[in-house]
């Protein structure tokens, strides 16, 4: 059963830690801003300067779709990526986004994005830590077991949660 | 059967078992978050600013092209209004659905209940001066006379269409 774990423990490790970090970094996508100038353009209809800002920024012609925040914001939507232009103070920013290898994937499964048969699989997962952490406990006899040192490990382990919640 | 070939049995249906269930994963994605959506009221976000009363606590369901995704936690997606200059957030509890960045761009089902939430005038400033900062306009704080109402959507569940067409017309 240990040797069944241990990919899943690895996903599960890997996206934790990843995925603690949320505030300082996307975990799961790769974002890059390119600032770019141009030359300003009129506040006109969005239609009109869609076209004048896909021909001054130079970029694909046929955009999936914009919208406007505000009159003088455009915000310009292709795959893969988004332009977002202040029209009079021709200034734009061009975001691109790309799924990060190997931490998407390992997050998708962490967060139980899928739900479906991969809930179960979690859980069964869990079950099987949870058997490994109690039948673990009764491995090492002696001093080094449960009635000797061991106990006090156990105890110290549940210190650690118990001080996170008395401290958050 | 010896040890070396039971762990390399096992290690065999366990990359098996990864790769059946890793596919399935991503062949999912990208298109039903949490409670999906349903048989809710579709109301198009104009009706929703024009008579916010009408709706509020009920569940509502709005459509619009996702213009911006909350780039951390992805725990907020914004939806373009079918008016210009207008949108509306659907805001999820953290965790429970994590809307993915490349979201922006797409077509949105989403669901969820209509809220209010009304800032206090310390609030409205710092609404008010991350908007400016966000559009790149300079913020005045002398134009900022009253405190403001935030509506948003408390998001249960929503459809996000990889295709750049809407998968299904909200009323207009």
């Amino acid at each position: 059963m240990g040797y069944l774990c241990v990919a899943l423990t690895l996903v599960y490790a890997i996206s934790g830690v990843a995925v603690n970090h949320v505030g300082d970094w996307n975990p799961s996508y790769k974002i890059e801003r390119e600032e770019r100038g141009f030359e300003a353009i009129e506040v006109a209809d969005r239609d009109r300067m869609v076209r004048q800002l896909v021909e001054r920024l130079d970029l694909p012609p046929e955009p999936i779709d914009s919208f406007r925040p505000s009159p003088q914001v455009v915000e310009i939507f292709y795959e893969g990526f988004s332009v977002r232009a202040n029209a009079t103070k021709g200034e734009a920013v061009i975001e691109r986004r790309a799924e990060r290898t190997f931490f998407y994937e390992l997050n998708l499964l962490h967060l139980n994005v899928p739900k479906g048969a991969w809930t179960l699989i979690a859980d069964l997962y869990a079950v099987m830590l949870a058997l490994l952490a109690i039948t673990g406990i009764f491995v090492l006899k002696g001093s080094k077991g449960l009635a000797g040192r061991g106990k006090w490990w156990i105890a110290l382990g549940f210190v650690v949660p118990l001080l996170g919640i008395f401290f958050s | 059967m010896t040890r070396r070939h039971r762990f390399l049995d096992y290690m065999v249906w366990v990359y098996g078992l990864s790769w059946v269930f890793c596919a399935s994963a991503l062949a999912e994605n990208g298109k039903m978050y949490g409670d999906g959506i349903g048989e809710g009221a579709s109301v198009a976000i104009s009706k929703l600013y024009d008579a916010p009363d009408e709706h509020l606590g009920k569940a509502v369901q709005i459509a619009g092209r996702v213009v911006k995704v909350c780039q951390h936690r992805g725990c907020w997606i914004e939806i373009a209004s079918d008016r210009e200059f207008e949108s509306m957030i659907v805001k999820v509890e953290d965790g429970v659905i994590t809307f993915p960045v490349d979201a922006t761009g797409k077509w949105a089902i989403a669901e969820g209940v209509f809220s209010k939430t009304v800032l206090d005038m310390e609030q409205t400033l710092k609404h008010e001066e991350h908007q400016c900062a966000e559009e790149g306009r300079e913020f005045d704080p002398s134009t900022v006379t009253e405190a403001k109402v935030l509506y948003r959507i408390k998001g249960t569940g929503a459809l996000i269409d990889d295709k750049t067409q809407a998968p299904k017309a909200a009323d207009s």
